[in-house]
Order: C-alpha cells, then sequence, then structure tokens
C-alpha cells in the first residue's frame, strides 16, 4: 500500500514534533518533512513533492493562508490542510477559496486530522465540525454582492444639488434653492466630478440624465 | 494827449505777452496792452485815461518811486471778479529829473505757479511727515543700494542712530541673499514685494531669526533710468512666531491624536489576543476536564457537573465575542469585506439589525490604516444606529476605487437635530468617526434630521495623506 506522503508547517516546534510523532504513527501515513519558517516552505514543497502539506494558519510573518497560494503555485497536485484555531467562517472560506482543501480545527479531536488527510488526499473537501458546507455557501453568497455605482455613494446634499444641477439651474440658482452659499454649491459641484469620475459639468449632467437623477419636469 | 513814447512802441507792446502799463505824470494810465486786456477782462478804453486805482489796483501800493527797480508782487482783480497774482518790475522814465516822468510796469502773471508751488510745498511737506511718523520702516537707496536717507522707523527696527546709516551701502551693513532680487529690480525697472522673509541681524544674533514683509521700488529719473529705490520693511516676526505656534501645536494635536487612535487599536488588539489566547484557552481546558470526568468515574445523574459544562461553553462563547468585538482579527488577516461580513453577521444574536450591504472594489487589501478606519467609522454608525435610530434596518455601502474607499451607512430611523447639543457618548462617537477620516486626510458628512434618518458618508484616500 501507497503510504500518504505528508509535510508538515508549524511555527511552533513542539506542536510540529506532536504532530509529526502523531502522524508517522498512522500505518498509511509518512511525514518526509517539516518546516517551522513559513517562507521556506515553497521550496522544500517543490522539492519533496508531497501528496498532502499540513499548515498552520496563524504565523508571524507569513500567514497559512499565504502559504496555501504560494505551494499551489509551485505544485498544483499537493493538496492543502489548514490548521486553524479560528472555526469563523470568513477564515474557512478565504483558505478554501485560496485552494485549501481542508480546514481542521486545533480544538478538534486528533483523528478529525487524520479524516481530513485521508479525505483531501482522494479529491474530497473536509472540514470539522461544526463547520459546513451550507455555512461556507451562505458565507459566499454575502460576501458576492452586486457592486456598488458612483451616485449611491453621494451624500443627500450633494445628491440634491446633482438633480438641480442636471436641470440646468445656474449655482446662484441652486445656492438660493438650497438656502446655502454659493461658494458651498461650487465646492458640491467640485467633489461631484471627483467622486462620479466625470470631467466637466456638461459630463455631469449626461450622467445625471444617464442614471435617472434628473427627474423630468 | 498820447505820449511819444506810446506811438512809438505801440506795435511791439501789442505783440509782447508781459502785461505792459505806462503811467503818466498825473498818475492816469497811458498805455494798457493787449496782454493787460486779455488777463484782466477790462478794453483798452475802460482804463486808458483813468486813474490806474480807480479801476485796477496800482502794481505798487502807492509812489512808483518806492518800487523803483525792485520786482513787488500783487493781487490784480479782473472783471470777471477773479484774482490774478502779478509780479510787477517799475520803473521811471525818464531816469532824470528834467521832467515829470512816467512810471512804466511790466507784469508776468505768477498765479499759476505760484499755486503748484504751493502745493508742491504741502506735498512734500506730508511726504516728510509720513516718512518720520510711519511705523512702516523707510529707506532711500542709491542705484548701487547706499544708505540716502533712513526714517527712525527703520533706524529702530535695526537698533542704530538715524545718522549711522548715511553713505554706508546696506548689504555691506547687511548682507544677504535679497541682494539678488535688489539686482534685480535695478535691472528689471520693476517693483518687488516679499512676504514674511526671513532675515538674521548679523550685529544682533540674539534676536534670532526676524521676519519681514518689505517692497522695493525704482524711482526713475527724467531719462527711463533707475535714480534711486524705495525700500519699506515691517517686522511680521511676531505674526510668523504665532503662525509657527500655531502649526506646530496644530502638528502636535493631529499627532496626538494618531498616537492615541494607534495606541486604542493596539490596546484593543492585545486584550483581545489575551482574551481569546489566555482565557480562552483555560476555558476550554476546563470545559474538557469537566467532559471527560462526565464521560469518567463521576455520578452521571449529577446535574450541576453538566450545568458547569453548559456554563462553560456559553463563557467560551462569550470570551470569543468579546475578543472579536475588541478588534475582529480578520480585519488584520482577511482585511475589510470578511471583518464587516462578520460584524453585520444576521447569524450573531447580539446583531439586531439587520443591514443591507452592498460593495464594490474589495476583493482585494487596502492600506490598513484605511481598512481600520472604515470598519471603525462603519461599526460605530451601526452602533449608534442600534442605539439611538429606533428602526431595526440599516445600509451600508462601500465601494473602492484605485484612489478612494467611500464609505456610506444609512437608515430611515428617528433622525436627530445636528445642531441640537448631543448627549456625550453619542458626541463622543460622531466626533471620532470625525478624526479617523481627517487623519487619513479624508472626509466624513454626518447629514440628518428628526424624522429623516440619519446618513454618514465618509471618503478616505487610499494614499497616505502628505505631511
Amino acid at each position: 500500500m501507497k503510504r500518504i506522503s505528508l509535510f508538515v508547517v508549524d511555527d511552533h516546534p513542539l506542536v510540529l514534533i506532536g504532530l509529526r510523532d502523531f502522524l508517522t504513527a498512522q500505518r498509511d501515513m509518512r511525514v518526509l518533512g517539516t518546516e517551522t519558517d513559513p517562507a521556506r516552505v515553497t521550496e522544500a514543497a517543490a522539492r519533496l513533492k508531497p501528496d498532502v502539506l499540513i499548515v498552520d494558519l496563524m504565523m508571524p510573518g507569513l500567514s497559512g493562508l499565504e502559504v496555501v497560494s504560494r505551494v499551489l503555485e509551485v505544485r498544483s497536485v499537493t493538496r492543502l490542510v489548514v490548521l486553524s484555531m479560528y472555526s469563523d467562517v470568513a477564515y474557512v472560506a478565504e483558505a478554501l477559496h485560496r485552494g485549501a482543501l481542508g480546514y481542521v480545527l486545533k480544538c478538534a479531536a486528533p483523528e478529525d486530522l487524520l479524516r481530513a488527510i485521508r479525505a483531501v488526499v482522494r479529491g474530497v473537501r473536509y472540514l470539522s465540525p461544526p463547520l459546513s458546507e451550507d455555512e461556507i455557501r451562505r458565507y459566499v453568497q454575502r460576501a458576492r454582492q452586486p457592486g456598488v455605482e458612483p451616485y449611491e455613494m453621494l451624500t443627500r446634499r450633494e445628491r440634491e444639488v446633482l438633480q438641480l444641477v442636471a436641470r440646468g439651474e445656474t449655482s446662484a440658482a441652486i445656492a438660493a434653492r438650497l438656502g446655502i452659499g454659493v461658494r458651498t454649491v461650487e465646492s458640491h459641484r467640485a467633489n461631484l466630478l471627483g467622486k462620479l469620475g466625470v470631467r466637466n459639468q456638461a459630463a455631469l449632467v449626461r450622467y445625471a440624465i444617464r442614471h435617472g437623477l434628473a427627474p423630468l419636469e | 494827449m498820447h505820449s511819444p513814447h506810446a506811438r512809438l512802441f505801440g506795435p511791439l507792446l501789442e505783440s509782447v505777452s508781459d502785461l505792459v502799463i505806462l503811467v503818466d505824470p498825473a498818475g492816469r494810465v497811458a498805455t494798457f496792452n493787449r496782454a493787460c486786456e486779455q488777463l484782466s477782462g477790462y478794453r483798452r478804453e475802460e482804463i486808458l485815461q483813468t486813474e490806474l486805482g480807480r479801476v485796477l489796483a496800482p502794481p505798487c501800493h502807492s509812489a512808483a518811486a518806492r518800487c523803483q527797480g525792485e520786482p513787488c508782487e500783487s493781487l490784480w482783480p479782473t472783471k470777471s471778479g477773479g484774482e490774478r497774482l502779478i509780479r510787477w518790475r517799475c520803473s521811471l522814465l525818464p531816469d532824470n529829473d528834467c521832467a515829470p516822468p512816467y512810471m512804466l510796469c511790466i507784469g508776468t502773471d505768477v498765479t499759476q505757479q505760484r499755486r503748484l508751488d504751493k502745493q508742491l510745498r504741502a506735498q512734500s511737506r506730508l511726504v516728510e511727515s509720513f516718512f518720520e511718523s510711519t511705523l512702516t520702516c523707510a529707506v532711500l537707496l542709491d542705484r548701487e543700494f547706499n544708505y540716502l536717507r533712513v526714517n527712525r522707523a527703520y533706524a529702530l527696527a535695526c537698533g542704530r542712530e538715524i545718522g549711522d546709516f548715511a553713505g554706508r551701502n546696506h548689504f555691506e551693513l547687511y548682507p544677504s541673499s535679497a541682494r539678488e532680487i535688489f539686482e534685480e529690480v535695478v535691472r528689471t525697472k520693476r517693483p518687488h514685494q516679499a512676504v514674511a522673509r526671513p532675515f538674521a541681524f548679523p550685529d544682533q544674533p540674539e534676536r534670532g531669526v526676524t521676519y519681514w514683509d518689505w517692497t522695493l521700488v525704482p524711482v526713475l529719473d527724467e531719462r527711463g533710468e533707475v535714480e534711486l529705490l524705495v525700500f519699506c520693511l515691517n517686522d511680521v516676526t511676531e505674526r510668523e512666531q504665532q503662525k509657527q505656534r500655531l502649526i506646530d501645536a496644530l502638528e502636535r494635536m493631529r499627532l496626538l491624536s494618531h498616537q492615541i487612535v494607534e495606541a486604542q487599536e493596539r490596546e484593543r488588539w492585545r486584550v483581545g489576543l489575551d482574551l481569546h489566547d489566555e482565557v480562552g484557552q483555560g476555558l476550554t481546558a476546563v470545559k474538557l476536564a469537566l467532559r471527560n470526568a462526565l464521560q469518567g468515574g463521576v455520578e452521571p445523574r449529577d446535574a450541576r457537573l453538566a450545568g458547569a459544562l453548559q456554563a462553560v461553553d456559553g463563557l467560551i462563547e462569550t470570551v470569543r465575542r468579546i475578543a472579536l468585538e475588541l478588534r475582529p482579527p480578520m480585519l488584520d488577516d482577511l482585511g475589510l469585506l470578511p471583518a464587516l461580513l462578520w460584524l453585520i453577521d444576521p447569524n450573531q444574536s447580539e446583531n439586531r439589525l439587520k443591514v443591507a450591504f452592498k460593495h464594490s472594489g474589495l476583493d482585494r487589501r487596502l492600506p490598513s490604516a484605511v481598512e481600520t478606519a472604515a470598519y471603525r467609522i462603519i461599526q460605530e454608525a451601526l452602533t449608534n444606529i442600534a442605539r439611538h435610530a429606533r428602526v431595526r434596518e440599516a445600509e451600508v455601502l462601500v465601494r473602492a476605487t484605485e484612489e478612494t474607499a467611500f464609505l456610506k451607512v444609512e437608515d430611515r430611523g428617528v433622525g436627530f437635530d445636528l445642531n441640537a447639543p448631543l448627549e456625550e457618548s453619542k458626541g463622543s462617537g460622531l466626533l471620532g468617526m470625525r478624526e479617523r477620516a481627517r487623519l487619513l486626510g479624508g472626509r466624513l458628512t454626518i447629514e440628518s434630521a428628526p424624522g429623516a434618518g440619519t446618513a454618514v458618508t465618509a471618503e478616505l484616500p487610499l494614499a497616505p495623506p502628505l505631511d
């Protein structure tokens, strides 16, 4: 039986030794190497070609997430398992987004890591309970949102000024109507150009009409 | 009866511009030339053969002999009611005792000239008194920058006597790089104005750097060449020092404000980490021990143990939440979007607000200072809504472009009067949001009115502000 070859990365040497011994004790696994310095992992992975690379999420210097991305760049067939103390879905989603296949909580039972390794080596995603695929899906949905149009970022006052500008009102007329100074109106108009990314007042009027911000009377 | 003299010289007398009057020995006017007519407005017929004093003031007050040879001046009334000042020179003809003498008076109108002289004198007195009494330091220099004259203010400002300057050169006394400007003024013949120009008196090092507003104006001669220079200065050292003190104070404020914000974030991060690592892991150990005890030899009916386990579970969750709230680690580890998604997560029982969240340009990391500021501003705005707006819904918009992160948090709650004093916690919260934006060189606008909800809009430039 071909044993699963492993490489383990954790910045705590004691944790690393514990993990190595625990994994080496499994009959279907062998540990090719370990590393405490995340910056040296990419080179080692390319050289040793492990089936599965296990990496701690939180390390000083380079985070485990970054290690995931870099290892997959040099060796895309390596399966990655992230070890983490964070159960927040944001971390899980980010790890999966970067290409990790397993996400194992440090507070989970040790057998959980073995289950993860045996799953990912077959290309099957594994998440420690209570993490669930549903939760990840919902999160990704929430993260993916329709974009925001520049005009939605205007202040209420800027929007009022824009509507009046689009109707062809002069700064003086707008100032009188809104009860503010002409200078203030001018500065709103200048800000509008910047916020909407248009070059001049004519383009401003066109923008307002195109986005239905200038109700026709 | 016409005098032979008058007949002889008639044509000549008519053509000269001088006033010519000939008075016969009886004191009557025998000659009254055209110039006299024009000036006085009287026609010859009205004057000839009358006694001179009847119509016109006599050139001399009384006897011609008195002013013989010496010029004298007198006011001449004109027919139209005016007055001219005439300078007369009178002499007796013939100049001997043989015959009764005629008196020849030749006059020049000096009215205009006197008026000009008077104006000139008045002006020069004015300039003089201005030069001496003004608090502005004033100096006249020749075109080689030698002192011609200085006023009292200048001498005082230099800590010298007025007499110390004459004949000395400005730049030998006070060498400075301004010499190039002076030479430029002479070359171009155009005045120069300097504002708050620093200068250190070489002879008074204890004064330190002084600051001066000054003007240098070239005065041209009739050929258009620079004849002299008028150099006027005002000591603005105090103004500049105050300005500098103000700038320094503002800079210190800015720095302090920045440090406070930084320290607060660091402290939150540290406490959060300690809570998570120390307290959280300790609680986890307790939980494991309790679970082992429950599964092991302890009497399983002991409900107190199960209750303790439940309590520990709750504590672990509470500690985790407090640690996250202090400073969510995803803000540092993953960026603004994951942190915001956590903040407004509807699954969190603490979140009573339903937040509609839209964003653009957050699929990348922004500068950490911007991410933190954006997160804190949105967090504060949402806290305010939850506490004061009496509404269950809010909208959060974030749009990051190449240069700027735009934020907007809006609700349709009760709003508030922006001009009314706020309770302290809310006021300081709004202040904190503004300060966050300001520290990044950005801008934050709060719009609200009773019944109209509240909108917080912010622009945070991604590039750090220039110092």
